[in-house]
């Protein structure tokens, strides 16, 4: 009898023990290693305590590694933005496309709209960064052939960022498609048919009727490709290594160069941290939207 | 409930105890060592042919061969310090590391070794440059024996040249005053290197040090805004103007299929030696690529980086003893040859110019040549951010933010920030 009285404690201890050793103590043990000078580069140095100086002197736009912290951030924010908006849009283009009847059999299509989002972040960035140098590359190749501008795409810092933009969405937009494509065959077909022999327009079924419903499924996509645009660092390590310089050196970027490239435990702890706070305003409002719908 | 499930997990735990002490004891009649050290050509395939021919002849070691990419190679061996060490037995160690991990006592002093093999200490000493030797050391104790050298080499097209009808350039005013007999873009550029931020210090580091420069005084004040420093900036942009573009954001492996395959580069003045160029297998003009001793200043030879790794022992390590005669093995005169037969890239003087090496890799005796102008890149832990600011300075020189004097001046403001707890000493 006692037995069975602590036998659901006993059963959820696994879980708990888990989550404690790997969420929340990392958690609890990385904030305290953004109060702390660490560098294990220099392990003879020890960890010293430094109270909120990492922070401080992220806040008040002291450069880390050849750029400050709201540099970096506006660089983010350009690159995320960007995507992100590029991304909705084509996938609901696309979406919106391959719902009507006459393509909604080609099968062969939608999977092979899926494949870039199914490569390794890394293959992608390998990809296009050979098929982007300007000097021998099939990008810049093909353009020349149709004697049309060939433009610098990882040496010129407003080209690098578009050569960013592009590898995303290429990779990415398949995502949104899908997912709105979903959404859009979920609604009854008998109220675009209704809005149809009432003298709607196509144009206007997809204002009144398409859109509104499927705007749960736009905001999820906003949500999660936020998030990730936000802690994005594969593609850029591997395209542009944040550069040429630091134009394309994005939040995650940095954290990550700080962390394990110079392995200052401390200031990447510092920095994630910051980024964390961000990532959470940007969940904090779009949840919010989402309950207000 | 608790009850009914006890019997089953006892006797899960006890099979459990008895698969890992048999485990254990099977592994008692072979010594297991870990190495670690970085993949490709010339890191992981070496070190595991020659793995495999150490065990040939020493059937009772197994030795586990980690290789990582560069930054996660430097994590794991990172981590392993603040963790205590003891996860790897032998360590492909960069020579900026010693210190740092010498003073952590994570690095066996390997002197005791030494001592007890005077034959092997004293080849050692005499078939390996003193400065490159030398950079295995710290405060007066040998933490790791070399087995692995690099220096700056310049790989130039041969044909290309002559075609031109140009000498090969011994001086940067050489080398620019050819450069427009080379260039015809985009076919083939005068020009080029691997310029992308974290290499463009190293770049740098040739003309900025031939040129009487050092990063710091004798008490760590940042000097890289000296005449020195803004010359090599200057040059620099030089090389860059007449470089392919996106040179800018090249990495090794860009620079390598530029030059080697593509064939738009007629000399990389300065970078690092490499099995690549000159390799048929890998480079469609390595019978046409020629290696020489980058450029200097006023008739006189450069000073070019060294590079290069050592093989050192964890001092958590239970098989100090074996792992170092897996060091000896990997490093002794006679097996060089080996070596470079599975692409590794050897240190020693006889092996740079050992024929039978050099028809296989063509560009060993140009690293032998020019370590004899090396020195070693700081060894303190600041030196990598350092490298950061200057790169990210650099490339505001060369794509014309700022002069090369400003980025200079704010390079070595900087560099003030980084240097600080060193300053303060």
């Amino acid at each position: 009898m006692r037995s069975q009285k602590y036998l659901p404690w006993f059963m959820v201890v696994p879980a708990v023990a888990i989550l404690l050793a790997f969420g929340i103590y990392p958690l609890i043990y990385s904030f305290r290693l953004s109060l702390h000078s660490y560098s294990l580069l220099d392990p003879s140095r020890g960890i010293n305590y430094v109270g909120l100086e990492n922070f401080r002197n992220l806040l008040v736009g002291k450069q880390v590694l050849g750029i400050n912290f709201s540099e970096s951030l506006w660089i983010t924010l350009i690159f995320g933005g960007t995507c992100l908006i590029l991304e909705v849009v084509l996938g609901l283009g696309g979406a919106v496309m391959f719902s009507r009847k006459t393509l909604r059999s080609i099968q062969f299509l939608r999977i092979t709209i899926m494949i870039p989002m199914l490569l390794a972040p890394v293959v992608v960035g390998n990809i296009w960064r050979y098929m982007y140098q300007s000097s021998f590359g099939l990008i810049n190749f093909l353009l020349g052939i149709v004697n049309l501008p060939t433009p610098e795409w990882l040496s010129n810092p407003f080209w690098s960022m578009i050569s960013l933009i592009i590898a995303d969405i290429w990779e990415w937009t398949p995502f949104s498609f899908l997912v709105l494509l979903a959404a859009i065959l979920s609604i009854p077909v008998g109220q675009l048919e209704a809005a149809s022999v009432d003298g709607a327009t196509g144009y206007q079924q997809f204002l009144y009727i398409t859109l509104p419903g499927i705007t749960g499924a736009l905001l999820i996509i906003v949500l999660i490709r936020g998030i990730e645009l936000i802690r994005i660092m594969d593609l850029v390590y591997i395209l542009t290594y944040g550069g040429p310089g630091v134009k394309t050196a994005i939040l995650p970027f940095n954290a990550y160069m700080l962390g394990f490239k110079y392995f200052e435990i401390g200031k990447a702890a510092a920095y994630a941290y910051l980024m964390v706070v961000l990532i959470n305003l940007f969940i904090v409002f779009f949840v919010r939207t989402l309950r207000e719908r | 409930m608790f009850r009914k499930i006890r019997l089953p997990v006892i006797l899960l735990a006890a099979a459990w105890l008895v698969v890992a002490s048999g485990c254990s004891v099977g592994a008692k009649s072979k010594v297991t060592l870990v190495s670690i050290g970085m993949p490709g050509p010339r890191y992981g395939l070496s070190t595991n042919g020659m793995i495999k021919e150490y065990v040939k002849v020493n059937p009772n070691v197994e030795i586990k061969h980690e290789g990582y990419p560069e930054e996660e190679y430097i994590g794991k061996i990172a981590l392993d310090v603040a963790g205590g060490g003891g996860a790897y037995d032998i360590i492909w160690i960069d020579y900026k590391f010693i210190g740092g991990y010498a003073d952590a006592n994570y690095l066996y002093p390997i002197d005791k070794f030494l001592l007890g093999n005077p034959s092997f200490w004293k080849d050692i000493q005499n078939d390996i440059y003193p400065v490159v030797l030398d950079m295995y050391k710290y405060k007066d104790h040998w933490y790791a024996i070399p087995n692995d050298g690099n220096t700056h080499i310049m790989y130039h097209r041969k044909d290309l040249l002559q075609e031109a009808g140009v000498e090969l350039p011994e001086s940067w005013s050489e080398l620019f005053e050819i450069a427009p007999k080379l260039h015809n873009p985009p076919e083939v550029y005068a020009l080029g290197g691997h310029m992308r931020r974290n290499y463009a210090a190293d770049m740098w580091f040739t003309p900025f040090v031939s040129a009487g420069g050092w990063y710091w005084n004798k008490d760590y004040v940042p000097q890289v805004n000296s005449e020195a420093g803004v010359k090599a900036a200057e040059i620099m942009k030089r090389i860059y103007k007449w470089s392919p573009p996106d040179a800018i954001s090249w990495e090794e492996s860009e620079y390598n299929e530029a030059l080697g395959n593509a064939g738009i580069i007629a000399i990389g003045p300065t970078a690092w030696g490499g099995n690549v160029l000159t390799n048929p297998d890998l480079a469609k003009f390595a019978d046409k690529i020629g290696t020489a001793l980058p450029p200097g200043f006023n008739g006189e030879s450069p000073t070019v980086p060294l590079g290069g790794y050592g093989l050192g022992i964890n001092a958590k390590s239970q098989y100090k003893d074996e792992a170092w005669k897996f060091i000896m093995f990997y490093t002794a005169r006679e097996n060089q040859e080996m070596l470079v037969s599975y692409t590794g890239q050897p240190v020693r003087n006889s092996a740079l110019t050992d024929p039978v090496n050099i028809k296989v890799a063509p560009y060993l005796p140009a690293i032998g040549k020019n370590s004899k102008y090396g020195v070693p890149r700081p060894v303190i832990a600041e030196f990598a951010k350092v490298e950061q600011i200057l790169g990210v300075e650099l490339m505001n020189v060369l794509l014309g933010d700022k002069s090369a004097k400003q980025a200079m001046d704010d390079a070595n403001a900087a560099m003030y920030t980084i240097m600080a707890s060193k300053m303060k000493k």
